[in-house]
């Protein structure tokens, strides 16, 4: 599918992601691992750099066609997509939006070119959810502060050269630029993962590490208040898209193998309750893909609600990601659950989304909060009369 | 500029209340930290960030994105008025 207002990169996307991701999919998978050199092409393609402005040697593009090239690349491998979801959204986003002119001067260059990876760092071995409650701890020193802790999960961790880390001193929240090559920064791969085995995911150790002033990110405390919420946001945005990837890919299995697998004497997909599979799959994808192509509207026109419908469509397409790919599953029987298969490895795949940059449940207790804000009916008159509260 | 003010102050309410996971009879004064009475939570800090940019059509500048700075209408009205001098809606 494709949309009337693509970009020249979201075409160069799907060409990439169809000849060099989506048939080595599966070996990125087994080997746990993305080779360095098909991330270097992502870069020299002008991926990890699309959504980065011109002037910092990005691709300058807008959020909805970031979005679409998201998705082309998801299509193709997943674990190969999450690094434009930590490197492009979740760092380089946050930076334009937040960074001081000296980290976007030293550091968006660097990222657009692909020169170096770069990784957000939140999430902590007891703490997921509650963000705001990570142990990792700084302290002041002259000239900067001293970072200790552990984090975990943390995607391209094992290969990153440049960690956004979040941490607490005394209950204040903030973020800083951490490098790789900093004293006291260790990585370890993590292993025996149910999905996301090629994304160089990490556990990161950082063990009185001094890190200088102007690498703080935003002020004091603005740790979780602003960098985490804006790269969160920046994050569900991907994260959204990945969904809508993930399903259509599962779809495009399921139908190839439903038009050529007979049963009973006839194909699978003369059978209606495999075309009610595929009638669910088919709409699923296009209502996700509908709702993300609007947040990237919304994000287009700076629309500050795009926050709340980037909730929304995260949740959304995440869970249509999971149900697709189950019932993809489903449709192969027994050919479903061999990872000769791509349909196995999109299936553990899908599980991860409902999991990461906001669990569904988080999403959820999200998307209420708006629910109750936006839809409650006010008093109009004496006789009892409501109107719909409009303010959203 | 009195009444311009006015009018950008009436626009942030109407943003800030539409946002508030309050009941119905909660009243939000000028001076309510919205963030340390539990009307909002930080989560909401950069959207109000965005909206004041719109609104006002100012950058503001990274040293000035701290909580205290949107912490109630007058905070916000404050922080404009440093860069604008005067409130543009």
């Amino acid at each position: 599918m494709t949309s009337k207002i693509d970009h020249p990169l979201v075409a160069e996307a799907r060409a990439f992601a169809n000849e060099v991701l989506r048939p080595r999919a599966g070996e990125f998978d087994e080997r746990a691992c993305v080779p360095r050199d098909v991330l270097q092409a992502m870069a020299d393609e002008g991926f990890l750099g699309s959504i980065l402005p011109t002037e910092y040697g990005g691709g300058g593009l807008d959020p909805l066609s970031y979005g679409l090239l998201t998705a082309e690349i998801g299509k193709g491998c997943g674990s190969t997509r999450a690094l434009l979801t930590v490197h492009s959204s979740l760092v380089g986003e946050t930076l334009v939006r937040l960074g001081t002119p000296e980290q976007k001067q030293k550091w968006l260059p660097e990222l657009a070119s692909g020169r170096k990876l770069a990784c957000f760092a939140l999430t902590e071995p007891d703490i997921g959810s509650d963000a705001t409650s990570v142990k990792t701890s700084y302290r002041f020193v002259d000239g900067g502060f001293v970072l200790n802790g552990s984090k975990k999960w943390i995607t391209y961790g094992a290969i990153a050269d440049l960690f956004l880390v979040f941490a607490n001193c005394e209950g204040v929240s903030s973020a800083f630029l951490v490098e790789r090559g900093m004293e006291g920064v260790s990585t370890r791969a993590m292993s025996g993962l149910l999905a996301s085995r090629g994304a160089h995911i990490a556990e990161v150790d950082f063990l009185n590490v001094m890190i200088p002033q102007n690498c703080l990110v935003g002020r004091l405390g603005a740790g979780f208040s602003f960098v985490a919420n804006t790269a969160l946001f920046y994050g569900r945005y991907s994260i959204a898209w990945a969904g809508v990837s993930l399903a259509e890919a599962a779809l495009e299995e399921m139908v190839t193998y439903a038009r050529t697998r007979e049963q009973f004497g006839k194909k699978l997909r003369q059978h209606q309750l495999i075309q009610a599979l595929i009638a669910d799959a088919v709409t699923g994808v296009h209502t996700s893909r509908a709702i993300c192509e609007r947040v990237g509207l919304m994000r287009n026109d700076n629309d500050d609600d795009a926050v709340n419908e980037a909730n929304i469509a995260k949740y959304m397409s995440s869970k249509v990601a999971m149900e697709i790919a189950t019932n993809a599953v489903q449709l192969f029987g027994g050919n479903g659950i061999s990872s000769q298969y791509p349909v196995e490895r999109l299936f553990r795949e899908a599980k991860i989304l409902e999991i990461i940059e906001g669990s569904s449940q988080i999403q959820q207790q999200l998307i209420s909060d708006y629910g109750v804000r936006r839809y409650r009916l006010e008093p109009r008159n004496n006789r009892g009369a409501f109107t719909q509260n409009t303010l959203g | 500029m009195k009444g311009q003010e006015q009018e950008f102050r009436r626009k942030i309410r109407e943003f800030v209340e539409a946002n508030m996971n309050v009941d119905d009879d909660v009243e939000l004064k000028d001076d309510d930290n919205i963030f340390g009475q539990g009307y909002v939570t930080s989560i909401f800090a950069m959207r109000l960030l965005n909206f004041t940019e719109n609104l006002s059509g100012i950058t503001i500048a990274d040293e000035d994105i701290i909580l205290p700075n949107f912490s109630s209408i007058d905070a916000i009205a404050s922080l404009v008025r440093k860069y604008l001098g005067v409130i543009y809606p």
